[in-house]
């Protein structure tokens, strides 16, 4: 066994160990349960940062194999494997995950309603997170996937908005009816007789499932299992039209929430078409590519024609994510599409897939955290309020600016090498398609510009004449993801190639 | 008679017999409260401390039925020498069973013995010291338990009947218990009609198949008798139906669940619990047995019955989980969800059932095979294959985590009720800052009650819907219950989350918090023990399970 193995239960593991420690601590002691929660954070996420040092770029990509893989029995008549590994598509992840994580809990510190409660339930809904990212065997995939949830849920309903109610229970039951679905999906590929001739068993193990191709001879199952699994991720993406609980949630949610809910929630949909739905199920998904690549295209026009409709700050970053992730399941379709486009585009096609994961990750996460700024000092959010704000927060103004510039692909910046990629890929394929997602890249440019406008130029609003500029912890908050856009924008080689590992390996099962 | 056995049966006799003794020293100390010998040996006390090596000796008669499955022993029967299977008891000629206590059965003693020492805990701290007749209620409760366990190993019609209507008899007093309380009696009187009723349903079913197959009350027999010329008659599928409508008036399966929720909402909330987990146990072991053993040894053509279980198990689940939404009350909501619940465990029931059927069996034609062979509990049937432990495993998974959580969210139910004297679910408003521990435990059984991970709900449905999508290749309507059975967890989360969004969003509105006795923290905690450690402790109860299910198989 590998002598790293045991790194990935450990950055798991480690928040929940942080759990336990936060309930132990009394809740009146506010400032303390703060500071333990920020300092466990620390540890996955120095950990993240040395496995991507220490991962290997040309070492096996699933489902070729793992990096730094554990495998220990859980429930060994059945087939179910405690089983963790990584690949270039999840060393990002798992390092975006315990990023936002950190910053998220230290923009937190302004929470004073039940600080106990919310920072334990936030180090869970980190385990939950990093377990999806990690996990090899489905049923521990499928458990962190809902573990994710719970948490969530609490965050919303306790320290969100008017409405938290009805986003909390909404956000649930649909996420719950996409990973229903998926179980049964999970079921179905798990009693598929390929996976048995090659395993010699039953079994939940995810590498042995993408290598089998459950159902290739079947294509009737096929569609079942790929639209069953294919709802799960979608809903939780989400795609059009799948999409309708987002807005509700990011809004009611508290800041913090958001920024998860946005940088690494949404991340597990994307992260399971790449994982389970392109490797696993690869026939069915170059049949109905076209579908989802459809999809795509609405979710791009379509939510950047609603956000420019938003005049609430919060609600028009929601559906900025809709559009934005549209160009990830664009560049999926794309990559997963038959024998229409060359491998090569094909490729570059998902590069600038998971680009945009990562970029949207870190970009949308500052622009939800520089909205809560705003609305923690004016208590409002509407856009027509604002104006003028440029004077008197200028080094808010500057934040605002720049992470508005990287959403809308500002060259130079992580969003437009994503963006590019996505688009290139996809006139390789489909010159139509590409030219009419890039209506999309337009009309963001033009409310990002508008919001702008709205909120930094103009004549000042004299309520808003003494606000306080953005302070320490805010900047810290924010800084790390404003120089990794600009890094990565910069110098995007050297995440591609992290990405091209994983790309190649996904895209080369069908050709 | 063979009663070679008996041994095996040892934890039932041991409770009905503790019973007897916790009710006679009750009366006796009854004489003179406060002093004498129930200061010395209060009763509340007693039962407990005599149930808990029942629990113990059940563990014992599991891993001895275990052990002695697939051995046969020559009795001597009458004249004749017959081989019977070494876990049958009171053998009749012709070499069929009374009772068989297969590692199956015993396993349903566990879990009924597990649930009623739970139960007594938790009467505990709801009735306090000075519940009146507090030796009958304990003892009923013990007898009551000890019928679960027969019904558990009964193979034979006699022996079933005897077994769920000794049940019966005990839940009606049980049902009614608080005599002061109008809603107690009238539970006690509408669970006493509506199970007298269906109680005589299905014993004129069981009197027309005794008629009808040959004139043997052994389930075994009975398999014999039911040949596809004789269900052809029509008589027998009579017979089978009604004889079905008896266990499912104790299963509460739709449409004989009308009793439930006015039962559930007005006995005593302990009780609720007993007959809501327990008593339900009892129900779905008979009914296994009945179809496993006598009826689905048939050539599936002619298992109409089945389609019945089908449309009734989708309907089961939408019908109590739809009427559970609007419930205003927690306990009247619970007894909507565990309508909704059996639902669940009839898809796996029905899709184990397959290992069952007539088709692609690798034994000849079962009524060729000589009477001494005929194994009498579920040992009948060989499977056609033998792949991974999907079928009948589920359903005891399912039904042991369905235990600990149906149970915890009655402990709480309970437990709050009798503090704050209300069952609204509105009064659990800020539930969290009053009694924080109960309501996070009441959030994990309700979680896991909806299926979420990682509890023990999620473990059950795994296996529930694992064994439908497995059976599902050949039988594409249990891929369809699967389906609805998903339908359902997403219904069931909206109101289970309800309960969850009133205790943790709604304000407190300065109502005091409280403290609560040692000995329901005691049960809750044994309940989320329970409820969270069945996901971590799943290979080994697995394979634990499925070396009891084997072993019944062939």
């Amino acid at each position: 066994m590998d002598p790293n193995c045991w790194i990935l239960p450990i950055i798991t593991f480690i928040p929940l160990l942080g759990v336990l420690i936060v309930m132990f601590i009394p809740k009146e002691k506010a400032a303390a349960i703060k500071a333990v929660s920020l300092v466990i954070s620390l540890i996955p996420l120095a950990l993240s940062v040395w496995l991507w040092a220490a991962y290997d770029r040309s070492g096996p990509q699933f489902p070729n194999g793992a990096q730094f893989g554990i495998k220990l029995p859980w429930i060994p008549s059945l087939g179910v494997n405690f089983a963790m590994g990584v690949d270039g598509l999840s060393v990002p992840l798992v390092f975006l995950t315990a990023l936002l994580t950190t910053l998220s809990l230290l923009y937190s510190f302004i929470i004073n309603e039940r600080p106990k409660e919310y920072f334990w339930m936030f180090l869970l809904l980190e385990t939950g997170m990093l377990g999806v990212f990690v996990s090899l065997d489905f049923v521990l995939f499928f458990v962190f996937w809902e573990v994710s949830l719970v948490p969530m849920y609490f965050l919303i309903g306790i320290w969100g908005g008017p409405r938290r109610d009805y986003a909390a229970i909404k956000f649930f039951l649909y996420t719950m009816v996409g990973s229903m679905t998926m179980l049964l999906a999970i079921l179905a590929m798990y009693f598929s007789p390929e996976v048995t001739r090659l395993a010699g068993q039953h079994t939940f193990d995810m590498l042995t499932i993408a290598k089998a191709h459950p159902y290739a001879s079947n294509a009737a199952v096929a569609a079942l299992v790929f639209w069953g699994l294919f709802l799960g991720f979608a809903i939780k993406v989400p795609m059009f039209p799948f999409h309708t609980w987002l807005p509700d949630a990011h809004v009611e949610a508290p800041t913090a929430g958001s920024v998860i809910l946005a940088g690494v929630l949404l991340k597990m949909g994307t992260y399971g078409f790449m994982r389970v739905l392109m490797t696993m199920t690869p026939f069915a998904f170059a049949r109905y590519w076209w579908i989802i690549a459809v999809l795509s295209l609405i979710a791009i026009v379509y939510g950047a024609l609603v956000a420019m409709a938003q005049w609430d700050f919060k609600k028009l970053i929601a559906y900025s994510s809709v559009n934005h992730m549209g160009y990830v399941t664009l560049g999926c379709a794309v990559a997963g599409s038959g024998l229409l486009a060359s491998e090569q585009s094909k490729i570059i096609a998902l590069n600038g897939a998971q680009m945009q994961v990562f970029s949207h990750g870190l970009l949308t996460g500052a622009l939800f955290i520089l909205v809560g700024i705003i609305y923690e000092r004016a208590h409002t959010r509407m856009l027509s309020e604002f104006g003028g704000l440029g004077a008197v927060m200028p080094i808010y103004a500057g934040m605002l600016s720049f992470c508005s510039f990287g959403s809308l692909g500002l060259p130079g910046m992580t969003g437009f090498i994503a963006e590019l990629s996505v688009l290139t890929g996809t006139y390789n394929a489909s010159p139509v398609l590409a030219g009419l997602a890039l209506i999309g890249i337009v009309v963001t440019a033009a409310f990002m510009l508008w919001t702008l406008q709205r909120v930094l130029l103009g004549p000042i609003n004299p309520r808003w004449q003494n606000l306080p500029d953005a302070d320490a912890r805010e900047v810290v908050s924010l800084a790390p993801l404003m120089a990794l856009t600009l890094l990565f924008g910069v110098m995007p080689g050297y995440i591609l190639s992290i990405f091209n590992a994983a790309s190649e390996v996904i895209v080369g099962i069908l050709h | 008679m063979f009663i070679g056995n008996i041994k095996l049966i040892a934890p039932a006799l041991y409770l009905a017999f503790a019973a007897a003794v916790v009710l006679i020293l009750g009366v006796i100390a009854g004489r003179k409260p406060d002093k004498g010998l129930d200061h010395w040996l209060p009763t509340q006390y007693l039962a407990p401390a005599l149930t808990f090596p029942g629990v113990v000796y059940a563990l014992w008669a599991v891993l001895k039925s275990l052990a002695e499955a697939g051995e046969t022993v020559d009795a001597l029967v009458g004249s004749e020498l017959v081989r019977v299977p070494a876990v049958a008891l009171f053998v009749t000629r012709g070499g069929h069973a009374q009772l068989t206590v297969d590692p199956f059965g015993a396993i349903f003693t566990l879990i009924a013995f597990a649930g009623t020492l739970i139960v007594m805990l938790l009467s505990l701290d709801y009735f306090e010291a000075r519940q009146p007749h507090k030796a009958e209620y304990y003892s009923l409760l013990m007898f009551a338990a000890a019928a679960v366990s027969f019904a558990a190993v009964a193979s034979d019609l006699i022996a079933i009947y005897l077994s769920i209507e000794l049940l019966s008899l005990a839940s009606y007093v049980l049902a009614s218990f608080v005599k002061t309380d109008r809603r107690s009696g009238e539970a006690g009187l509408k669970y006493f009609l509506y199970g007298a009723a269906c109680s005589a349903v299905g014993l004129y079913g069981m009197s027309v198949l005794f008629g009808v197959t040959g004139g043997s009350t052994a389930l075994s027999a009975i398999a014999r008798g039911l040949t596809p010329s004789a269900v052809a008659g029509g008589a027998a599928w009579v017979g089978v139906v009604f004889t079905l409508v008896g266990f499912g008036f104790k299963l509460a399966l739709v449409p004989f669940q009308f009793w439930a929720p006015d039962v559930y909402q007005g006995a005593p909330t302990p009780v609720t619990a007993f007959l809501s987990v327990v008593s339900k146990a009892a129900g779905l072991v008979v009914l296994v047995r009945f179809l496993v053993t006598a009826v689905f040894p048939l050539p599936p053509e002619h298992l109409s019955w089945y389609w019945i279980l089908v449309v009734l198990t989708a309907a089961a689940m939408f019908f109590g989980n739809l009427v559970a939404i609007p419930q205003k009350n927690i306990k009247r909501m619970l007894a909507y969800s565990s309508i909704a619940q059996v639902g669940y465990l009839m898809i796996g029931v029905l899709s184990a059932l397959h290992a069952f059927t007539g088709e692609g069996r690798l034994l000849p034609g079962l009524w060729n095979v000589p009477n001494a062979l005929v194994r009498s509990a579920a040992g009948v049937v060989h499977r056609a294959s033998w792949e991974t432990p999907w079928d009948m495993q589920g359903v005891i998974v399912y039904l042991a985590a369905y235990l600990f959580m149906n149970l915890g969210a009655f402990a709480v139910a309970a437990g709050l009720g009798r503090r704050i004297r209300s069952d609204a679910i509105d009064d659990y408003a800020g539930m969290i800052h009053r009694c924080p521990f109960l309501a996070a435990s009441l959030t994990v059984f309700l979680i896991s009650l909806a299926g979420v991970p990682p509890t023990a709900g999620f473990v059950g449905k795994l296996f529930i819907f694992g064994g439908a999508i497995q059976a599902g290749r050949s039988h594409p309507e249990l891929v369809v219950l699967a389906v609805l059975g998903i339908i359902n967890s997403v219904i069931s989360a909206y109101y289970y989350l309800n309960v969850v969004r009133v205790m943790f969003f709604a304000p407190a509105n300065s109502r005091p918090s409280f403290k609560v006795s040692f000995v329901l923290n005691l049960v809750v905690a044994v309940c989320l023990v329970g409820t969270l450690g069945l996901v971590f402790a799943a290979g080994p109860v697995v394979d634990f399970i499925s070396l009891a299910v084997c072993s019944l198989l062939d």
